[in-house]
């Protein structure tokens, strides 16, 4: 999810630096604080350790595997300030040397993946873990409040792309904002999940190891059952499928409302002027050539989600009446068997994947 | 683990390697800006952007096949942006180029502008890491007077980064040799988790060698910038004609 330069405006991704810079600087301070002398060999160990750490793959069915994105991980050991620190390092270096994300979406993808998953994350983890008498503190609580904190950090900062997008005025006319808002958390749900769990499995292994890193040190076994662990993922995939059926539910929402009138404004400004004599060159054309319209009746033909091709049905959608959720059990109930679905088919995928790696490796011994 | 291959190319001695890395720096953040600013309807202000990329990448000699491998690891962050545009948007329009006229869906133009957009901003950020080298472009930020904290931070993740991917590897051969490769997926699952744990503990306590270290050697606080850096006579002249060159185009795109 790191966003690129081309999705966002210049003022969106100016807004969003400010705001990712200011915070940085608040953080800085902090986290000097914090960890006295010792705080740049530490912060800059534990940015390459978020490197390195997605080099460690979790196998998550047949031969798809996901991998620990730290957010949440750092902000729950060494606090949400260091976190976000650590996290801008590793995001300047992944958009300079790496190529991940725009240098302009830099303060986006900032503010995305490492502000919003540690802060949240950070504060999820809190909620479910207190402040205080860590000693009373359950496995169960504990694996709780990091799976928590991994899929609302991930799964927030997912659904801030289609905002920052749909700010941008960038949206194509065709994609509606809640359909790609519902897209992102619904595959980020996942994403999300197996960042919790890794989380909790990882912070278990620390405790083991050094319970004195742990701010409080909280009672854990290190053990939570196999079924609370694929019961949490199973809710997490529920949601998902809850979040899949609002994608059939094409009404706009309140944000994308607005963008809708700005943009029907640009294009009555657009429309008055005659382009083509500012040095312009493009105009618009009433008359569709014929290619145009046989090309149009090609792609509404193949079109998967007919819905959705605003431009040729752009009435449709205004005759509607402005409801905010048009949600009801039925799409729910579709929605429900979609995500149950493509699970089977990514877990069916899989198997045959490993089945034909590990046929490939016997077969070259 | 080894450095990636802009590292051993900014060490060739090219006439964007000898400019300051400041003026490197500066210049790409303003040519960003201006290539994100060319509107989505005109492909054709793209072309007067193109150029100064085409000068860069033959004044750096950056190798074809490294640009175009580079972008084609970008390209999963734009092919959606690609491709809805030319799937869901219609609408006709006629591009006027020198007399010829030719029908477009609004959605194509699109398509075309997005590709564009994003081959000469990936590009400027590849051909800047190729010509200059990570430690010189954090020796850049730190003069040009960014949070010092900050560019410290950069440059030691940057320092130790191949130093615990090594070390990662280690582990997984490692496990690989002990298990066959033939786990339970419970077990794949915490040793994995192990892996990173002890991972993190590691990192603590060689930065806390790493510290010591430092305090030996004198350290006060403040990362020294061991590179003398002094902007020459061409790098005033670069920054100012890059300068006037982008405000054209940027005054081209809003007259």
């Amino acid at each position: 999810m790191h966003m690129g330069n081309e999705v966002l405006s210049p003022s969106v991704a100016l807004g969003f630096s400010v705001a990712s810079v200011s915070a940085l600087a608040v953080c800085a301070k902090q986290a000097q604080r914090k960890l006295e002398g010792r705080q740049l060999p530490l912060m800059g160990m534990m940015g390459a350790l978020v490197f390195a750490a997605q080099m460690v793959n979790f196998q998550i069915l047949g031969g798809s595997s996901g991998h620990l994105g730290g957010g949440a991980l750092l902000a729950i050991v060494l606090g949400p300030e260091v976190a976000v620190f650590v996290m801008s390092a590793v995001l300047f270096i992944q958009a300079v040397v790496f190529n991940d994300g725009g240098l302009l979406a830099l303060g986006t993808n900032i503010f995305n993946m490492g502000i919003l998953p540690a802060f949240l994350g950070y504060g999820c983890f809190r909620l479910f873990v207190g402040r205080e008498a860590f000693e009373a503190q359950s496995a169960g609580r504990v694996y709780l409040g990091c799976f928590v904190a991994g899929l609302l950090g991930v799964t927030a900062g997912a659904a801030m792309v289609p905002i920052q997008v749909g700010l941008s005025g960038l949206l194509q006319d065709g994609v509606s904002l809640s359909w790609f808002l519902a897209t992102m958390t619904w595959v980020h749900l996942i994403i999300g999940a197996v960042e919790g769990v890794v989380t909790f499995l990882v912070v278990a292994y620390l405790y083991h190891a050094r319970a004195d890193l742990l701010p409080g040190g909280p009672k854990l076994t290190g053990r939570v059952s196999v079924s609370a662990v694929l019961a949490s993922l199973g809710v997490a995939a529920l949601v998902a499928g809850c979040v899949i059926s609002m994608l059939a539910s094409g009404l706009p929402d309140g944000l994308e409302y607005v963008l809708g009138v700005e943009a029907a404004d640009n294009a009555e400004t657009g429309e008055g002027t005659d382009r083509s004599a500012g040095g312009r060159l493009i105009v618009r054309e009433p008359a569709e050539s014929s290619l145009m319209a046989r090309t149009s009746a090609f792609q509404e033909r193949i079109a998967v989600l007919p819905d959705y091709t605003h431009p040729a049905t752009g009435d449709a959608e205004e005759e509607q009446p402005e409801r905010l959720f048009q949600w009801d059990s039925f799409q729910a109930i579709s929605g429900v068997t979609g995500s149950a679905l493509t699970l089977l088919l990514a877990f069916a995928i899989g198997r045959l994947l490993s089945r034909r790696a590990k046929a490939a490796a016997e077969a070259t011994g | 683990m080894k450095q990636p291959q802009s590292e051993t190319l900014a060490l060739r001695p090219t006439a964007l390697a000898n400019l300051d890395p400041r003026t490197k720096l500066v210049l790409t953040l303003m040519y960003t800006l201006a290539v994100v600013s060319v509107p989505f309807d005109e492909p054709l202000l793209l072309f007067p952007l193109a150029v100064p990329f085409a000068l860069a990448v033959g004044a750096g000699d950056v190798p074809w096949g490294y640009l175009v491998r580079r972008l084609l690891l970008g390209v999963p962050f734009v092919i959606l942006i690609v491709l809805f545009p030319l799937l869901f948007q219609r609408d006709p329009v006629t591009v006027r180029l020198a007399g010829l006229e030719v029908h477009l869906s609004q959605g194509a133009v699109r398509s075309m502008v997005v590709s564009g957009k994003f081959v000469l901003a990936f590009g400027a950020v590849i051909v800047l890491t190729a010509t200059t080298g990570f430690a010189k472009i954090c020796d850049a930020m730190a003069r040009l007077k960014l949070p010092s904290v900050f560019v410290a931070a950069v440059a030691m993740v940057w320092r130790y980064l191949f130093v615990l991917l090594d070390e990662v590897q280690r582990m997984r051969r490692a496990r690989a040799g002990r298990s066959c490769a033939r786990m339970s997926l419970r077990l794949a699952w915490t040793s994995s988790a192990a892996i990173v744990g002890s991972l993190f503990l590691r990192a603590l306590s060689r930065s806390e060698r790493v510290h010591g270290a430092m305090l030996a050697r004198g350290f006060t606080g403040e990362m020294p910038t061991p590179l003398p850096l002094r902007m020459k006579g061409i790098d005033w002249a670069v920054i100012v004609a890059g300068h006037v060159y982008l405000g054209g185009c940027l005054s081209l795109m809003w007259s």
